[in-house]
């Protein structure tokens, strides 16, 4: 289905990422579905594994373009109170062609309540994580070479064996 | 010294050698899985916090926004708790908008509508911090049953240290 203002649209979000990206870390996407099931949104967690971890997805249903039906936002931020309020913000302006308006409710919700999910919240998920077989089978193998080429290395440090005077070749006193 | 001491002498070094990397290693394998073991631990019991005090901030706020009548608050609190565990449902919220509404007709739309946002946030929240608490459990779980490095230290350190039971997410009658 073909959107009114497409590049509008487009110059709008491009507005929104270059503005806000890097001050609240965060990468806004816009999604349009032409579906009245909301249930699209778990459909596209699914697919998206939820999105990257600073992205924040605001997905809206439309059957009736530009009536707006349903309105979801999905992100992996703890700021549960934006995807509430936002999404009723939207779901309010009810109409697609209000595009400043929908763009500006993001921007002001995102300005002002965003926070993104940092790395070390996590880091738990990463406790039970351990190399592969093949991989352990390497690092066992190259710490066997490496102990015994140090081990020889360490014998050969000496030099040979004279069995002349006994000593080794280092030690040899040549007359 | 002889030839055949000095190869003696070298295959023994091999072996010292060998055995000294192997300690090393199990060492400080030992330390870290202890480390991780222990941090795990405390994320969990951090974790369940979190759940209650998410659950109290929730209800303080739902409460100073409704403005219900102090003779109703016991009432109110027992929705609240059926709404956050789940008992009615994903549209729970409605239930306890039903009875502020009830207690309080005169409310206005606006704080209506804030109050209804305020229920959906710290159910979401609350939801989002049991989800987080079964993840550390089962990670805690897999460290301990799921890898080769857990089961093998787990022998000598015998974690769990902490009885796991009592960090249970709260869950509602309908869905026991």
């Amino acid at each position: 289905m073909p959107v009114r203002g497409e590049k509008d649209w487009q110059w709008l979000l491009d507005r929104l990422n270059a503005d806000l990206g890097a001050a609240k870390q965060v990468n806004v996407i816009v999604v349009l579905a032409f579906t009245d099931d909301p249930r699209y949104q778990y459909a596209l967690e699914k697919e998206w594994v939820g999105g990257k971890k600073n992205d924040l997805i605001v997905l809206i249903g439309t059957t009736r373009y530009p009536k707006i039906s349903w309105v979801r936002i999905v992100s992996w931020s703890t700021a549960e109170d934006l995807k509430v309020v936002l999404r009723d913000d939207i779901q309010a302006i009810g109409t697609l062609d209000r595009r400043d308006d929908i763009m500006g409710a993001v921007r002001k919700e995102v300005q002002g309540r965003f926070e993104r999910r940092h790395m070390r919240d996590l880091k738990y998920l990463a406790a039970s994580h351990q190399p592969g077989g093949r991989a352990l089978g390497i690092i066992l193998f190259l710490e066997c070479v490496t102990v015994l080429a140090t081990a020889f290395a360490s014998a050969n440090l000496r030099g040979d064996y004279c069995g002349g005077c006994g000593h080794y070749r280092s030690y040899h006193r040549y007359y | 010294m002889s030839k055949t001491a000095i190869t003696v002498l070298t295959i023994v070094g091999i072996i010292v050698g060998i055995a000294v990397l192997l300690a090393t290693s199990l060492a400080f394998g030992y330390v870290n899985f202890g480390n991780e073991a222990n941090r795990s631990e405390n994320g969990i019991v951090a974790a369940w916090t979190n759940n209650k005090n998410v659950y109290d901030n929730g209800w303080k706020t739902v409460m100073e926004k409704a403005q219900v009548p102090k003779e109703y608050i016991g009432q109110m609190k027992d929705v609240y708790d059926g709404v956050m565990k789940g008992r009615y449902g994903p549209n729970g919220s409605q239930a306890l908008l039903q009875f502020i509404k009830e207690q309080n007709p005169t409310i206005d739309a606006s704080v209506y509508r804030d109050i209804q946002q305020a229920v959906e946030i710290f159910h979401n929240q609350f939801a989002q911090a049991q989800t987080e608490l079964v993840s550390r459990k089962q990670e805690y779980q897999n460290l301990l049953t799921g890898t080769m490095h857990g089961r093998f230290y787990n022998l000598v350190a015998h974690y769990p240290h902490i009885d796991l039971s009592k960090y249970d997410i709260v869950t509602s009658t309908k869905t026991e």
